[in-house]
């Protein structure tokens, strides 16, 4: 009785533990690798965009972003340049920092998506 | 034991899941707003106040409106905008993760005025006002006044008619409603198309009620020929408002904007009458109108009386004639006269002017040797007459006389020879030309000493004939300040002219051996432009009895 006591212990902090971890990991790690693409040899997928791009301070950043048919491009921000139409994006890193930007491609309200990409300005 | 495993595994992945941040409470669909009226909203999520951020994306490249970046609150005064998307973002800044919702707004916009404006209604054919709007949406308007004395009705779609007859005008009068205000109200009922707000847009207006201008008769007047004609119009004008236009139809007849009437009846204005009338008779109709339409006009009489001018007779110069040959003179086109034809008649038993075209022509000879002072007089139709005199100096062809027509050519840069010039006759101290000064301005100076003429006394007459030339043989010097002294009774003839110059000089003026003519300053600046070469020409001729 006593063994299954300690067990059930033993797994509760085991489980505690590992969902520490997890939000641990998931804050600090990046996910998806370090990207970066200067100038943009190719369109990338705005669903395939990585969850945090690495940027150089000062140096210009092209990115071009695709996605179907009918849908212009928007940002939340003015920090970057984004051409409604063709999805390219224009950015001069001036500051170190992290900055959170949402990209999104919009067709109508019921037809959009959005990505939330992590700039992090070295 | 198998159960608490799976809910383990559930509590794990719930705990992934939620953390991704929802909305409770959000706008959705199509917003429709209206210009001017502030919509707000307060988006409540998950997490709000924590870690959880909100965020604005326009689609359309334009921010119409901000969000709360922490409580999610909207507050938007929509202007003239066209519809346009947003979607609403929360951010969870821990493990950023996202959600999001868009959603439209339509904004319905105010209807505009496009005409309104205060009006004046004369009190004589009631008033009638057609207001036109316009509305960016297409929408139908509804017209109202919050006065009752001023209604206005509908017209679909865009306008309104504010009509009151001049037994309505008179009421407002009566109740001493005037001037009389009221708002007018255009309403796009958007209501009715699902907007929670109606467009609407006031502006005052304004309605003053005037009497009709009017026009106190204005008596027969007359006028003269040449003499200024002046009366007051507006005083003849009641009621008038605002600015008023007054009209004669007949353009010599002038009538400012102050109303006053002045002219000056000239010739022609009578000589479209009868020719043996004195008089003309015009009916002149003058009208008067104010801003606002209101309008006089009544008939005016208008005589003129003709008034004769006297001829008008052109100064003669002083005249010189040699025994032997023709004097010729040619008045005809030196006198005129308004009313028409001329005769001339002269004072001399000698010869006879001609009448009709007022030519002089007849052969000089001996007996007629003098001067001979001659008075042209010239008579209009109606015997007004005007006359002109002149000086006629007929020499004989016998006297010692200068060589006609000879010309001293100087250029002035050199130094002057005159002797040779003059062979008949000694002039020991005459000096015909003397330049000085620098390059830039020169004078030239023509002076000679008449005591070895042998008897000065007698000189009747000296012509002297001063002519400057450029090198390519046209006038075109400025000549100042032609003076002359030790003469008293001299003439000049183009005095002041560029060009040709003529002195005349009779015996009375020459008494003894230092006289001189003595023209100076008749250069003055000429020569200023010394890359063009000059030449000063004389031609002096002389006549001694």
């Amino acid at each position: 009785m006593k063994k299954r006591k300690i067990f059930w212990i033993y797994l509760i902090f085991i489980s505690l533990l590992y969902i520490s971890l997890f939000f641990f990991i998931k804050s600090k790690i990046d996910i998806s690798g370090s990207f970066s693409v200067n100038p943009p040899e190719k369109k990338i997928y705005l669903t395939d965009l990585p969850e945090v791009m690495r940027l150089k301070l000062n140096e210009p950043f092209l990115l071009d972003i695709d996605y179907k048919l009918g849908y212009g491009f928007a940002s939340n921000t003015d920090l970057l340049k984004i051409n409604k139409d063709t999805g390219e994006i224009s950015f001069t890193p001036a500051n170190a920092g992290e900055y959170p930007v949402i990209i999104s491609a919009f067709k109508d309200i019921n037809d959009y998506e959005i990505k939330l990409v992590r700039f992090v300005v070295e | 034991m198998r159960f608490l495993l799976f809910l383990l595994i559930i509590v794990i992945f719930s705990s992934y899941v939620l953390a991704a941040p929802f909305f409770i409470n959000v706008p959705s669909g199509t917003q429709k707003v209206t210009q001017e009226y502030p919509y707000s909203f307060d988006v409540n999520a998950s997490g709000e106040g924590t870690d959880l951020l909100y965020d604005l994306i326009f689609p359309g490249g334009t921010d119409y409106f901000a969000i709360g970046s922490s409580n999610g609150i909207i507050n938007y005064n929509p202007e003239n905008e066209n519809p346009f998307n947003v979607i609403i973002i929360l951010i969870n800044l821990t493990d950023f993760s996202i959600n999001s919702t868009a959603l439209s707004f339509v904004v319905n916009r105010l209807p505009q005025f496009t005409n309104l404006e205060d009006k004046v209604a004369i009190n004589d054919t009631g008033f009638s006002y057609t207001i036109i709007a316009s509305d960016a949406d297409a929408d139908s308007l509804i017209f109202s006044s919050d006065n009752p004395l001023i209604p206005i009705t509908t017209i679909f779609p865009t306008s309104g008619e504010i009509s009151l007859t001049q037994a309505e005008l008179n009421s407002l009068i009566t109740l001493g409603e005037n001037p009389i205000s009221t708002n007018i109200t255009i309403n796009d009922n958007a209501n009715s198309t699902g907007f929670p707000i109606d467009g609407i847009t006031k502006k005052l207006f304004t309605l003053n009620i005037n009497d009709p201008i009017s026009f106190n008769p204005l008596a027969e007047s007359v006028a003269v020929e040449d003499q200024l004609f002046a009366l007051n119009i507006s005083s003849y004008v009641i009621n008038k408002i605002g600015t008023i236009t007054y009209a004669a139809n007949f353009s010599f007849i002038n009538i400012n904007s102050l109303g006053i009437m002045s002219f000056i009846p000239s010739h022609n204005e009578v000589l479209n009458s009868l020719n043996n009338e004195e008089n003309k008779t015009y009916n002149v109709n003058i009208s008067v109108i104010d801003q606002y339409g209101s309008s006089a006009s009544q008939k005016w009489i208008l005589n003129i009386t003709r008034v004769n001018d006297i001829p008008v007779c052109d100064q003669i110069d002083n005249k010189v004639a040699v025994v032997g040959t023709n004097f010729v003179f040619d008045y005809g086109n030196n006198a005129t006269d308004e009313e028409g034809a001329v005769t001339f008649f002269d004072n001399v038993a000698f010869f006879n002017i001609n009448e009709t075209t007022g030519s002089i022509d007849f052969l000089v000879n001996e007996t007629m040797v003098g001067i001979h002072n001659t008075i042209i007089t010239v008579n209009d139709t109606e015997n007004a007459q005007c006359s002109e005199q002149f000086q006629l100096t007929l020499v004989g062809n016998n006297a010692p006389r200068f060589p006609k027509n000879r010309s001293l050519n100087v250029n002035p840069i050199e130094d002057l020879y005159v002797d040779s010039d003059f062979p008949n006759i000694n002039f020991p101290d005459q000096k015909f030309i003397q330049i000085s000064g620098g390059n830039t301005i020169r004078r030239g100076y023509f002076q000679f000493n008449l005591a070895n003429l042998g008897n000065p006394a007698a000189l009747i007459a000296a012509i002297l004939k001063l002519t400057i030339l450029n090198s390519s043989g046209s006038f075109d010097v400025s000549v100042h300040n032609l003076s002359v002294s030790n003469f008293s009774n001299i003439t000049f003839n183009n005095a002041g002219e560029t060009g040709l110059y003529e002195v005349l000089a009779s015996s009375s003026g020459i008494t003894n051996s230092t006289d001189m003519f003595d023209v100076s300053n008749i250069v003055k600046e000429c020569l200023e432009d010394t890359t063009i070469e000059r030449f000063l020409a004389i031609n002096l001729s002389m006549r001694v009895l």
